[in-house]
């Protein structure tokens, strides 16, 4: 019997030491540059933690199929810092509707074929007739594209002035499709017909997706080179279920590279033995139902539910404390972005109350459900002023077909990621309600919709961006729309380093080697 | 009264009595198909009912109504639902799964790459499950009979009672937090090596070694108060072989029955366990179903889980019916 209790006790003490070794590691370093590395193979979570739907990336609609994709196409331009870079292209010119671009020389594609100025205009013909985003990105399919190979130029001819053309292709939907890939057959699952970084090696659909480096690669993003011994020699791309699982593996050495948008974030963002950047991944919105009928149609009521709630509230609630307080309908990191909190409606709940307690409806309240208690906290601000209201708490998928196939609901509290160029949010802030057009919350606001389609045709970045800036202005003012929280996710490497791009994708040369 | 009995009921069972095994596998078969048919009707009406378009969420923020109506209309998800239930049930009878929404993957092909997981992980922890149950029951059983060794009984009853209190994805995050991050012993996570499966076949097994264990320890004192076991004692029959004749056959016929069921509810613990150690299966690829509502896979995975199920629930059958013919008799 001593002897089981001696056992017994043992056992005890060893998984007590585990749980206080687990709860006290780190804080040690490694810190600062090795002597030397080798290169060495790297594996990545996938972001979202989501598996993509295919590797061509001109017909991809989901933002984890960019990323990867990204490693192994190449854009004209890139944005790194919220300033546009070069690319495929070393330099660009827009003039009035004529925007020419002056590609790198020495290109070629991961076959060996060197890539001319008429292969990438046929691969952006390709990219404008078969891109569902082409439209959205370049304002229009109505463009055409000329090269000449001898100067090794391409041309566009827009039907009109389109200010975001050139950033509007640095979305790895744009990105150049060499002549292999155009062909009848070509299989993007099989191989990839890229000039990137990153030739594809093996896919294990719904598993992983695995990339071998390919030599002489000079013409990443802002003209970064990869030859480098600390360039990682392969690159995986691992699909994680869960955020727990991903930073275990993050922490045991099994995974190299992990974004984290919840609270696992507090395992290791504090740890120096890990390379750590932030970057703004979407917005949180409030959104208000301003189709005829509904209470929120009415600006009073509108106000007062933003006076209700506490912004910096429901901003902590929502991401865990990793959100920071929303500034502007655009993200920081967006061109024309301005802090336009003063125009924002303050916390007042007893104006709110005012309005509120009058309300003869129960005010519906989509939630979703990725937002931790915020929804209520929504709910239960709403109720003290007075209002009857109830929350119907939904994934994302719900939250979409709710929002844009029914009117069965008033305020909405939803992320959005196209918050990194002011002419993304026109199509949804105006025009037809869905199934004819985007504008979900029905928002009909003239001024916005003509500073916005000013702001469009405005070659001039200064210009556009004042006109922009009425716009928003505009659209708070009349409370249109309510932005809340910025949501962050932590970017993390274990023996590697790395920049973040367009969209707060990995930038693929940017890679180092630390170990 | 008379009992009037119609001449065909009469035949039939005249006809049962003569063919008890043959009675038992058609009974069996018609139970199988009416469950995978009903399976099949619950497994459709339910994605009905849950929330969210899968067309908006494939087509992605970006679509406009045009490419989201032309989608639906690729997908067939425009057609009225009887259609779809009708179309879906004709596919599913010559064995198409259909086709993934969200990447054009035949769904079988899904299936087969990510089945091997599953059945593994399953397959390892039902034999972790009855090496250690099986042994276990019958070993506190024989020592706890007749009320001896009351510390062990209740040292049993309260550690059983509360690992079968743990859920499946708390016990794989605890030790993936013991075991894998702190300790470093295992991975945790991929499949890369055979080590990858051991935490989670355990974190899969705590839940049923522990209601296993107890129920054999319960069926071994039954047997061992039972008349032909006092009278082979009182042969003075050698222990091992009152245990290795009598008790084990007795209570394995018990202990298979209830693996029949414990299986099923392993297939359930393996989705979780699947994304708390970032397995490929089956389970994950049922997560990522749900989130991006790619109604062939759920449906897919779902039938063939519940086929599985239906068939290891049929396979204990009659492994228990070879046991012990006269429940065969009996029904």
């Amino acid at each position: 019997m001593k002897s089981h209790r001696r056992v017994l006790a043992v056992t005890v003490a060893a998984l007590s030491a585990a749980v206080v070794l687990s709860a006290c590691q780190g804080g040690s370093s490694d810190a600062g540059p090795p002597a030397s590395v080798t290169p060495r193979a790297i594996t990545i979570a996938l972001d979202n933690y989501t598996d993509l739907d295919t590797l061509d990336p001109q017909t991809s609609t989901n933002s984890v199929a960019a990323e990867v994709s990204g490693f192994m196409y190449d854009t004209l331009v890139n944005v790194k810092n919220g300033q546009v870079v070069s690319g495929l292209a070393e330099s660009w010119t827009a003039e009035d509707n004529i925007v020419t671009f002056d590609l790198v020389d020495g290109v070629t594609c991961s076959d060996g074929t060197p890539l001319t100025a008429n292969a990438v205009a046929a691969s952006m013909e390709r990219f404008r007739d078969s891109s569902p985003v082409a439209v959205k990105q370049t304002g229009s399919k109505d463009w055409t594209v000329t090269a000449d190979d001898a100067a090794n130029t391409v041309t566009f001819s827009l039907p009109s002035p389109f200010g975001p053309f050139v950033t509007g292709i640095a979305n790895t939907s744009a990105a150049i499709v060499c002549p292999a890939g155009l062909e009848a057959g070509a299989d993007f699952m099989a191989q990839s017909y890229g000039t990137g970084a990153f030739v594809l090696d093996e896919v294990s659909p719904g598993v992983e997706y695995s990339m071998t480096a390919r030599e002489g690669y000079t013409w990443g993003a802002g003209g970064e080179s990869t030859e480098r011994d600390d360039f990682p020699s392969e690159v995986t791309f691992t699909l994680i279920a869960t955020e727990s699982a991903a930073v275990n593996m993050f922490v045991t050495d099994e995974l190299d590279i992990v974004r984290v948008y919840g609270s696992e974030r507090s395992r290791i963002e504090d740890d120096d033995r890990y390379f750590g950047a932030s970057e703004i991944s979407n917005t949180l919105f409030l959104q208000f139902n301003q189709a005829p009928g509904h209470p929120t149609a009415d600006p009073a009521v509108r106000l007062a539910i933003a006076q209700a709630i506490d912004r910096q509230v429901l901003s902590d609630v929502a991401f865990s404390g990793y959100g920071t307080l929303a500034e502007d309908v655009l993200s920081p990191a967006a061109a024309c972005f301005v802090d336009r909190t003063d125009v924002m409606p303050t916390s007042d709940p007893e104006a709110a109350a005012e309005v509120l307690s009058t309300l003869d409806a129960d005010l519906t309240i989509l939630g979703w459900n990725q937002l931790s208690s915020a929804p209520e906290v929504l709910l239960t601000a709403l109720t003290n002023a007075g209002a009857t209201a109830h929350v119907d708490g939904l994934d994302a998928a719900g939250m979409l077909d709710r929002q844009n196939n029914s009117q069965d609901w008033d305020v909405s509290m939803f992320t959005f990621s196209d918050h990194t160029s002011p002419s993304n949010f026109l199509r949804y802030f105006s025009g037809d309600h869905p199934p004819t057009g985007n504008n979900y919350p029905s928002i009909d606001n003239a001024d916005y919709t003509a500073l916005g389609l000013q702001a469009l045709a405005e070659p001039d970045q200064d210009a556009q961006c004042e006109l922009w800036s009425q716009a928003h202005d505009t659209l708070l003012e009349s409370v249109n729309t309510l932005p809340l929280s910025y949501r962050t996710k932590g970017m993390f490497g274990n023996g590697v380093t790395f920049e973040p791009r367009q969209y707060s994708q990995l930038d693929p040369a940017s890679l180092t080697l630390t170990r | 009264m008379s009992q009037v009995t119609v001449p065909g009921v009469r035949a039939a069972k005249n006809w049962v009595s003569a063919h008890p095994w043959l009675a038992f596998i058609v009974r069996r078969a018609a139970f199988l198909v009416v469950s995978v048919l009903a399976l099949a009707l619950a497994t459709f009406l339910m994605l009905q009912l849950i929330p969210g378009d899968p067309v908006t969420r494939i087509a992605g923020e970006d679509a406009t109504p045009q490419s989201i109506e032309q989608l639906r209309r690729e997908l067939g998800l425009d057609r009225p639902l009887w259609e779809q239930f009708t179309a879906y049930m004709g596919n599913l009878l010559t064995g198409d799964l259909g086709t993934s929404f969200q990447n054009g993957r035949p769904v079988g092909e899904i299936i087969a790459d990510r089945l091997p997981v599953t059945a593994t992980l399953a397959a390892c922890s039902v034999a972790l499950v009855l090496l250690i149950s099986v042994p276990a029951g019958i070993l506190i059983g024989s020592m706890t009979r007749g009320g001896r060794h009351r510390a062990t009984e209740s040292s049993f009853v309260t550690s059983t009672g509360i690992a079968a209190a743990i859920p499946d994805f708390v016990a794989g995050t605890l030790l993936a937090l013991v075991f894998g991050v702190a300790l470093r012993w295992l991975p945790v996570g991929g499949v890369g090596t055979a080590a990858a499966f051991v935490l989670p076949v355990i974190a899969l097994s705590i839940r049923p070694v522990a209601v296993l264990s107890r129920i054999i320890r319960m069926e071994t004192l039954n047997v061992l108060s039972l008349e032909y076991i006092r009278t082979a004692e009182s042969k003075r029959l050698p222990p091992m072989r009152i245990y290795r004749t009598h008790v084990l056959p007795n209570v394995l016929t018990a202990a298979l029955t209830v693996t029949g069921l414990l299986l099923g509810g392993l297939i359930g613990g393996a989705v979780t366990v699947e994304n708390v150690f970032a397995l490929p299966g089956l389970g994950t690829v049922v997560v990522q179903a749900v989130t991006v509502r790619d109604y062939p896979v759920i449906q897919g995975v779902m039938i063939v889980l519940g086929i599985a199920v239906l068939l290891i629930n049929t396979f204990v059958d009659a492994l228990v019916a070879l046991l012990d013919p006269r429940s065969v008799l009996a029904n």
